[in-house]
């Protein structure tokens, strides 16, 4: 007999026993249905919950804390650079991202945009690697705002609304993930320790000192390292014949006289006496690449580099001031008079960040970007929103671009700094990530390190409070964290509680699926009742099949294939009433738990594992059944059968 | 075309030597050989032992000592496999029960053994073959009734056209028309004269019917499991 005809026969077979087979069958749709529900539930648990937190092959370490008598006691160990290096030559170690935070008390403000007025309280927050984080903010990024590629048509910028792009005739919305990077800023000083390490206090400003020179694409000029740049010339612009053509922007005077000076004496030490500042480019977007927002391109031909504009508010207390245009200040031409070509604002998108509440002067800069752990949303909405009478935030898109102000060196708790010491910094949402701090916020980390340094000097700058290692495998992550306890590293608490939780979700999904094999062994007993019951029925059938040339094994593979094929159906019967199930409980938990921000709006996760599993299962439980009637079909000894009248 | 030598069945609780307490064994020490294109009626009372050696001819029962020879292939030594394949190939049965699928049409019925072969070309041309032997036994209007709905000597002959639809060399019939009136009875006694007449098919019949045996070539008698007589 071939497998075509097999199949044909079993076709016709399945068709006639509708109703014994109904019957059979609903253990196995139970029993797959359990197993595929359940084994969903938790990959997507895994994938969704935990693996957002801490992703398989990442664990985050800190330095060993020895309990002596209930007292957290450090041993001494300190995170730093050594460390970092140390830990980035473990084997299989791919990559060691630092975080620390704030060191110092800071207040912030704001958030009348979403929640009615503005919100006040303590601040804390702590800087992240943006390298660790950025795919995953992307991904998250699209599944608030929708695809990066918005599938509108589009002639220019001006037709893809704030913020957005026109590229080849398709709009790009506006993107805040890649805001997750450290916008720079000037830090004042009066000497070396004030700022973060690898800096020196340079005219008065931390900046990275030229030494025995500076890395590439960047220019030395007055002893300090700064990105180098060009900017693009307008086409038709490159003339004036003496191949030092400017960048000639709408509002900025040019002085060609002084632009004519050569390059070379960009950096002849004579200080800032020198005509090479005219052309400035004052577009803080895209086009201001590579210099950052609050700066300008300054300089002449190849020697033109970075600068950050310094600026004056017209009273210190401006720096408080609600009003975006105020804060902006004026900006200072650099006591070599190169006015010309200089904005009289901080650009457009920063805002003139003063040394001290006392200060008026200070330098353009741009918010610092933010990421909000969906979890504190969850808390605010849950807690404060109801106990205050404030308005609910009702989903993340909401708060993406809030902006809000840090005063650092403030406290509700503890006292103050010095007045002097105290800085107001703005901050912008750009993103949410359960690696987010839970109660506070996190930037990047340069700048925190920069506001560590400010406020608490470079130690406190240089020392991290944790570090995230990711390994090339998961298999490699027991052996990092092994190796890591040497160097006095041991796993975070959150880190911890991840791979806890992950071993948790793994027992439970281990009992469910013991569950559902369980019912499946049931639906495996009442498929051999079945069968038995149909394989008597059937003898005469059987015998005949044998008298016109069916062999043994073609018996055999009949039975046998009909409970196959009655395990596939229960099997996908059972997937798709495992998928029914999720859907509703994924109704079920958004109407129970409300919008809780960051939560999958999908708890499951019905990969093709989970689904060949479901069949796999139903389909080998049936054959289990079927095994012995279908011996006991093979053995119908057909002379006996046929010569009964 | 078929030889028996010595053949000896007990069926369970049967001695083979007939001694003692036991039932004697179903059949002794038979020996028989059928020629090609021949008609033999194996006859005798019931219970004598003719359904036993029709079984066994036909490799259907395989319990048995002796030795069988079917189409020049020893039964007792070949596989399953090949056994079933002879009974799909060289023989066709006729049961004296019928044994038609309710579920399934006449047409359905007949292309039965097509199912069973062991290339796909079995099937390709089933339903013309099927056709072909309704044609032969005269039922192809019935070909798309249920069995439930014929009656017996049309059963009988859809059950003889199923035998027929791999043309076999042998057809081994047990009292085919042991379940038909006499009418209906002659009807597929001629398709079976016919069949032996025509295509030369070897024909074994077991019957206790007068007018089969007086129709064969060739009859045996069973008494008590043996060999009572035989005419040439
Ligand atoms: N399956 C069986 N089990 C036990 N004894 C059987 C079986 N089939 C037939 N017999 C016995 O074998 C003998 C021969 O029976 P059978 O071949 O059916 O005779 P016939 O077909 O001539 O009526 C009888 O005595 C019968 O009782
Ligand atoms: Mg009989």
């Amino acid at each position: 007999m071939t497998p075509r005809a097999q199949a044909g026969l079993i076709a016709r077979f399945l068709g006639r026993s509708r109703g014994h087979f109904a019957f059979a069958a609903v253990g196995l749709v139970v029993g797959s249905a359990t197993l595929a529900f359940f084994l969903a539930l938790s990959l997507g648990i895994r994938e969704r919950v935990l693996n957002r937190l801490y992703p398989v092959n990442q664990a985050e370490l800190q330095v060993e804390q020895v309990r002596l008598f209930g007292l957290g006691m450090e041993v001494p160990t300190r995170l730093d650079e050594a460390s970092m290096a140390a830990l980035e030559s473990l084997p299989g170690v791919t990559g060691a991202y630092p975080k620390q935070r704030s060191r110092f008390q800071a207040v912030l403000w704001g958030g009348h945009e979403v929640i009615g007025r503005d919100a006040r309280v303590e601040a804390f927050f702590d800087g992240l690697d943006p390298a660790l984080i950025r795919d995953e903010l992307r991904a998250t990024e699209a599944e608030v705002l929708g695809p990066e590629r918005t599938g509108t048509a589009c002639a220019s910028d001006a037709d893809c609304g704030a913020g957005g792009r026109c590229d080849a005739g398709a709009c790009l919305r506006r993107t805040l993930w890649d805001t997750f990077r450290d916008p720079g800023g000037r830090l004042a000083c009066r000497a070396d320790p004030g700022c973060p390490a690898g800096q020196a206090c340079l005219n008065g400003h931390c900046g990275v000192p030229c030494g025995e020179g500076c890395a590439a694409g960047s220019a030395c000029v007055q002893g300090e390292c700064l990105r180098t740049c060009a900017t693009r010339e307008p086409p038709g612009h490159a003339d004036g014949g003496d191949g030092m053509a400017q960048p000639s922007l709408a509002g900025v005077e040019v002085d060609p006289g002084r632009s004519r000076e050569p390059p070379g004496h960009a950096d002849g030490g004579d200080g800032m006496a020198q005509p090479s500042l005219a052309g400035v480019e004052v577009d803080p977007g895209r086009s201001n690449d590579p210099c950052d927002p609050g700066e300008a391109c300054l300089g002449t031909g190849a020697a033109r580099v970075c600068r950050r504009l310094s600026c004056r508010l017209d009273d210190p207390r401006q720096a408080a001031s609600d009003d975006p245009e105020v804060i902006r200040g004026r900006v200072v031409p650099p006591g070599d008079g190169a006015a010309a070509g200089l904005p009289g604002r901080c650009p457009e998108g920063t805002y003139c960040a003063t040394d001290g509440l006392l200060a008026a002067n200070g330098a353009c800069e741009a918010p610092l970007p933010v990421l909000v752990s969906p979890f504190l949303l969850e808390v605010y909405n849950r807690v404060a929103a109801t106990a205050l009478d404030l308005r609910r935030i009702s989903g993340l898109e909401v708060l993406l671009g809030v902006p809000f102000a840090m005063k650092y060196g403030e406290s509700y708790f503890v006292e103050d700094d010095p007045v002097a010491q105290r800085a107001i910094r703005r901050c912008r949402i750009a993103g949410f990530s359960p690696k987010a701090m839970d109660f506070g916020f996190t930037i990047p980390l340069d700048s925190a390190r920069r506001a560590n340094a400010m406020l608490r000097g470079r130690d406190a700058a240089s020392e991290y409070t944790s570090v995230v290692v990711t390994t090339a495998r998961n298999e490699d992550l027991p052996r990092m964290i092994d190796d890591a306890r040497v160097l006095g590293l041991v796993p975070a608490p959150r880190s911890e509680e991840a791979r806890k939780a992950a071993n948790m979700l793994l027992i439970l999904t281990l009992v469910f699926a013991l569950v559902s094999l369980v019912i499946l062994g049931i639906s495996a007993i009442n498929i051999t009742h079945t069968f038995l019951m149909l394989v008597t029925e059937r003898r005469v059938e059987i015998a005949v099949y044998r008298a016109v040339g069916a062999r043994y094994l073609d018996i055999r593979l009949l039975i046998l294939g009909e409970a196959a094929a009655l395990g596939a159906l229960g099997g996908v019967a059972g997937v798709a009433v495992a998928w029914a199930c999720g859907r509703a409980v994924n109704v079920l938990a958004a109407s129970v738990l409300g919008r809780v921000p960051g939560a999958p709006s999908d708890l499951f996760l019905f990969s093709p594992a989970v689904v060949a599993a479901g069949l796999f299962c139903a389909v080998l439980f049936a054959l289990v059944g079927a095994w012995v009637p279908a011996r006991r079909a093979a053995r119908t000894d057909p002379a006996t059968v046929l010569s009964q009248g | 075309m078929i030889r028996v030598e010595h053949l000896v069945k007990a069926y369970p609780g049967q001695a083979v030597d007939g001694g003692g307490a036991r039932l004697p064994a179903a059949l002794r020490d038979v020996s028989l050989s059928v020629g090609r294109g021949e008609f033999l009626a194996v006859v005798g009372r019931s219970g004598s032992g003719k359904t036993t050696l029709l079984n066994i001819l036909g490799g259907l029962d395989r319990g048995w000592t002796g030795k069988v020879e079917v189409g020049g292939q020893d039964l007792a030594s070949l596989r399953d496999r090949d056994l079933s394949l002879l009974r799909n190939r060289t023989m066709g049965f006729v049961f004296q029960a019928f044994h038609l699928l309710p579920h399934l049409t006449v047409q359905e019925n007949v292309t039965l053994p097509a199912w069973f072969g062991p290339t796909d070309r079995d099937r390709a041309d089933a339903d013309l073959r099927a056709r072909e032997a309704l044609q032969r036994v005269g039922l192809l209007h019935r070909a798309p009734d249920r069995p439930t709905h014929l009656s017996a000597g049309e059963r009988q002959r859809v059950a003889v056209a199923r035998a027929l639809l791999n043309r076999p060399r042998i057809l081994l019939c047990d009292e085919p028309t042991g379940n038909l009136d006499g009418a209906t009875g002659s009807a597929v006694l001629d398709i079976f004269l016919e069949l032996n007449r025509r295509d030369g098919t070897t024909l074994v019949i077991a019957t206790h019917e007068p007018r089969v045996s007086e129709a064969a070539g060739r009859v045996i008698v069973l008494r008590d499991g043996r060999i009572a007589e035989g005419t040439e």
